[in-house]
């Protein structure tokens, strides 16, 4: 079933009298549940669609469809993980989550707080429901960030390289903190994923989607099992193919901007 | 030898620190003693000089671990001591002109209860004219910032209006509007209004982009972007700019004051000159300088008691 689909979306920006491309008819559509990256080197339109998606920026042509209807704006289906200033710097952990959960409605703020502090255990946040976000590092920041979005408990889950500035062994923890709370959920989020982290992407993924100057150039599927630990992935002959697969698409990139370099 | 030479050398030190440590004491029993001592002029009370003395003193005591205290300790006694000096021991060329400290403090003793009124009344003022400005400031600097037709339309008047300093339209607001209350509101209102609405401009018009998409993706209500994220985001600011608006409007009230007020402490300033009373001037010139003061150490609390997340 399909959850979410873009429909030959571009997006053209306006620099003075200079028009600018940022997004060239993308197509693509993601079944419920699915694990979706988006990968390529800067500039190649990622985080661009991942903004249309969120409802952040209307798309100058084409559409976006959410279970089949065509959505405008943000809404309340979706969460959006950005990679920086997700979080509010003048409210603490609880507070930066119950803002989001109070903008749904219904419930005391007591219970929201209560809410909050549930998810904040899920991260293994225990014990810094009340600190700043200056008073935490930037890794356990994405994690207030991750609870924040899963309280809200969407259907789809938009994440802007999230773990884009953690250093390596926190992004390990962030990484498996991620698969653990998706493999754990019984009705699968549809999650939509931008990194330029290739083992990240394999590891995450049900699918990548490799992107270049600003379209979609390739769709490879990885068929790895679920739910996923990773020492096994790493240890599959598969994971090599599909790292290798992805990496001469980075390398062809690099080859051919330099032939487009040269002309200058 | 070296070992005994470092110990000579250290000893030198501590005595140099102790000397130095000791000194605003010093300086304290000093001025006690030239307090009681004979004086070439009348003095009515010294009473009053001397508790202040003391306070200091006792203010000292409190802080003794604080180099910048003691520092400044120094410098205040250094001060009064040449103030003493000048007026009382050695001949005064002109006893209206130069007053006494012992005078001078007394005021606060006999003048008490006009005093008092006069701080309450100027307060007063100040209170309500910066409340208003707060609330309107920061109100319409939100809803202007962020409405760019507004912010277009408003942000060149605020701009041309802001420079004006508004203690040159002071004496025509005095003469234009029907009380005195009224003028120094306005006035004192003025002083804040237009800068702070400027500032908020600004700062919601720049607002980190990725913090209101942040905002926008949490599906927040107009209202709640106002209240939770774009005031939060300026608040910061408003603190910074608080002492010098206060400062500023302290300034003008006390103009006002001087025009056309009965109270308040502008006018008892201006009452006195007119009968060259210099000794109540100058006791109202420094009785400003603690009101301005304390209300600037106040705001600072009141600063790092708000904004926690920095």
């Amino acid at each position: 079933m399909i959850k979410l689909e873009l429909k030959d979306v571009s997006l053209d920006y306006a620099d003075g009298d200079a028009v600018f491309r940022a997004l060239d008819r993308v197509s693509f559509a993601v079944a419920r549940g699915e694990f979706v990256s988006l990968i390529g080197s800067s500039g190649c339109g990622k985080s661009t669609t991942l903004n249309i998606l969120a409802g952040l920026k209307p798309p100058s042509s084409g559409q976006l469809l959410i279970d089949g209807l065509k959505s405008v704006g943000t809404g309340k289906n979706r969460g959006v993980v950005f990679q920086h200033y997700s979080l509010f710097p003048w409210l603490t952990a609880r507070q930066n989550i119950t803002l989001g959960l109070r903008q749904l409605g219904g419930q005391s703020s007591r219970e929201l707080s209560a809410i909050a502090g549930r998810y904040l255990d899920r991260v293994g946040l225990t014990g810094f429901e009340d600190k700043y976000p200056y008073q935490l590092s930037g890794g356990m920041q994405q994690r207030v960030a991750i609870a924040r979005v899963l309280a809200l408990r969407p259907e789809i889950l938009l994440m802007d390289e999230p773990f884009g500035a953690v250093d390596a062994k926190n992004k390990i923890i962030l990484q498996d903190l991620l698969l653990e709370l998706l493999d754990g959920d019984e009705d699968r989020k549809t999650v939509i994923f931008v990194t330029h982290d290739v083992n990240e992407a394999i590891l995450l993924s049900d699918r990548v989607l490799f992107m270049r100057n600003k379209r979609i150039e390739e769709d490879i599927a990885i068929d790895l099992p679920r739910p996923r630990k990773r020492e096994d992935i790493y240890n599959t002959k598969a994971f090599g193919i599909y790292y290798k697969k992805i990496m001469v698409k980075f390398y062809q990139a690099v080859k051919e901007n330099i032939g487009d370099d040269v002309v200058l | 030898m070296k070992a005994l030479k470092n110990a000579a050398g250290a000893a030198h030190i501590k005595w140099k620190a102790l000397i130095f440590k000791a000194l605003p004491h010093l300086m304290f029993i000093a001025l006690l003693l030239l307090i009681s001592s004979p004086s070439l002029v009348e003095l009515k009370v010294r009473g009053a000089f001397a508790a202040v003395a003391v306070m200091i003193e006792l203010a000292l005591l409190c802080n003794w671990r604080s180099r910048s205290a003691h520092d400044l300790v120094m410098m205040v006694f250094a001060f009064l001591i040449v103030w003493e000096v000048v007026t009382t021991k050695i001949p005064n060329p002109n006893k209206m002109l130069f007053p006494p400290p012992e005078n001078v403090f007394a005021i606060y003793y006999t003048d008490w209860k006009k005093i008092i009124s006069g701080i309450f009344s100027s307060l007063f003022l100040l209170a309500y004219g910066a409340g208003l400005a707060f609330v309107s400031g920061i109100v319409l600097g939100l809803t202007v910032g962020w409405h760019e037709r507004l912010r277009q339309a408003l942000f060149p008047v605020a701009k041309v209006i802001s420079p004006i300093p508004p203690i040159i339209y002071t004496p025509y607001a005095v003469a234009l509007l029907p009380s005195f209350k009224i003028a120094s509101i306005f006035v004192i209102f003025s002083s804040i209004f237009w800068y702070l609405f400027l500032n908020m401009i600004i700062s919601v018009a720049t607002i980190d982009k990725k913090l209101l998409d942040s905002a926008r993706s949490l599906n927040i209500s107009p209202w709640g972007l106002m209240r939770h994220i774009l005031f939060p985001y300026c608040l910061p600011g408003i603190f910074k700019t608080l002492p010098i608006s206060m400062a500023n409007a302290f300034m003008v009230l006390t103009a006002a004051e001087m025009i056309g007020a009965t109270s308040g402490l502008g006018w008892f300033v201006k009452y006195y000159s007119d009968f060259s009373d210099f000794t109540r001037v100058v006791a109202g010139i420094v009785l400003i300088g603690l009101v301005v003061s304390v209300i600037g150490a106040l705001l600072a609390r009141l600063d790092k008691l708000v904004i926690r997340w920095r």
